[in-house]
């Protein structure tokens, strides 16, 4: 036992290269990692679309993407809700949820009060609206959620759908 | 593991820098959540449309726009998505086909999508999708009527 202890006391481990290649796996890990958006956005199965374009892209083709809100649907225990900033509504028929309703409508006043977007004389508001739906939620829960978004004048809808490798013509 | 190592060497290297265990035993663990969290990140892709005026948007203009309205039925037939445009009832494939054939200049058109209740998301982006391709910005869907639009 006492022998072990001696030869255990010998042992000089190097801990410097261990931390080195640790420290290059944690840098890895925090750059191509997507903690954040994980944190926010509900994990579902989008539907793919060739002609879809990335942020930076529509940013090119001057796609305003400012002030953008995001929906979402989500499906719990065979009920679709559509969720907004972490707080949860009920679709009902017509897009007519009182309480989504005002918390869209409180956002869009907002933007136009303090000059960051505008209403047109037909009701249309410009700022963009990213509607993610899973691709196989049926479209009677769809056009609610529609609805309730045309509803406050948000027209510029954004669908968010998964990314087609290869499949785009450019 | 670092406690360990300082309890066997008798706080040899513990005894002068005792905090070095408590670092990469830190270290250790946020190494740990970042594996077991680790996720690729994938850009997320959108397709932006316009709804255009009436149908799902209250719209006084409606009857001022000079556009030339298409309509798209999608329904389900054995498992299938099958879109109905100008009479005649198609695959995705023949939509695309058709879309291109018959729309010029993708502005002067507005696309009205109906469909059946059951009707997945995906049948229905498709044709958002393929309106995409033709240059066709704004596209809208026809509400539910009848006993399909339940309460």
């Amino acid at each position: 036992m006492s022998m072990k202890k001696v030869e255990m006391n010998q042992v000089e481990v190097d801990m410097i290269p261990l931390i080195d290649i640790i420290s290059l796996l944690l840098m890895f890990l925090i750059i191509v990692g997507d903690t954040a958006a994980t944190a926010n956005s509900i994990q579902m199965r989008l539907p793919r679309a060739s002609e879809a374009m990335t942020d930076k892209e529509l940013k090119e083709k001057n796609v305003r993407l400012e002030g953008r809100i995001i929906v979402q649907v989500t499906n719990k225990d065979g009920v679709y809700r559509a969720v907004v900033n972490n707080k949860s509504y009920d679709l009902v028929a017509q897009g007519s949820n009182k309480l989504l309703i005002e918390y869209l409508d409180e956002q869009v006043q907002y933007q136009i009060g303090r000059g960051l977007a505008q209403k047109d004389a037909s009701g249309a508001v410009n700022i963009p609206v990213k509607l993610r739906i899973p691709e196989d939620a049926p479209m009677a829960d769809v056009e609610r959620v529609v609805m309730t978004a045309a509803r406050v004048g948000l027209v510029n809808v954004q669908y968010a759908a998964e990314p087609t490798f290869g499949g785009r013509k450019h | 593991m670092a406690h360990k190592k300082h309890e066997e060497e008798g706080g040899a290297h513990g005894g002068d820098r005792p905090w070095v265990y408590c670092m990469i035993d830190a270290f250790f663990l946020i190494t740990q959540f970042f594996v077991l969290t680790f996720k690729v990140k994938v850009d997320e892709v959108v397709l932006p449309q316009r709804l255009p005026p009436g149908g799902t948007v209250p719209s006084k203009s409606n009857s001022l726009d000079n556009k030339k309205k298409l309509s798209i039925h999608v329904s389900r037939a054995s498992g299938a998505a099958q879109y109905e445009f100008m009479t005649k009832q198609v695959n995705l494939q023949g939509l695309n086909d058709m879309l291109a054939g018959s729309v010029g200049g993708g502005q002067e058109y507005q696309v009205r999508v109906s469909y059946d209740a059951e009707v997945p998301f995906g049948d229905v982006l498709a044709v958002f999708n393929a309106c995409s391709k033709v240059k066709i910005a704004e596209c809208g869907l026809i509400p539910l009527r009848g006993a399909q639009a339940r309460p």
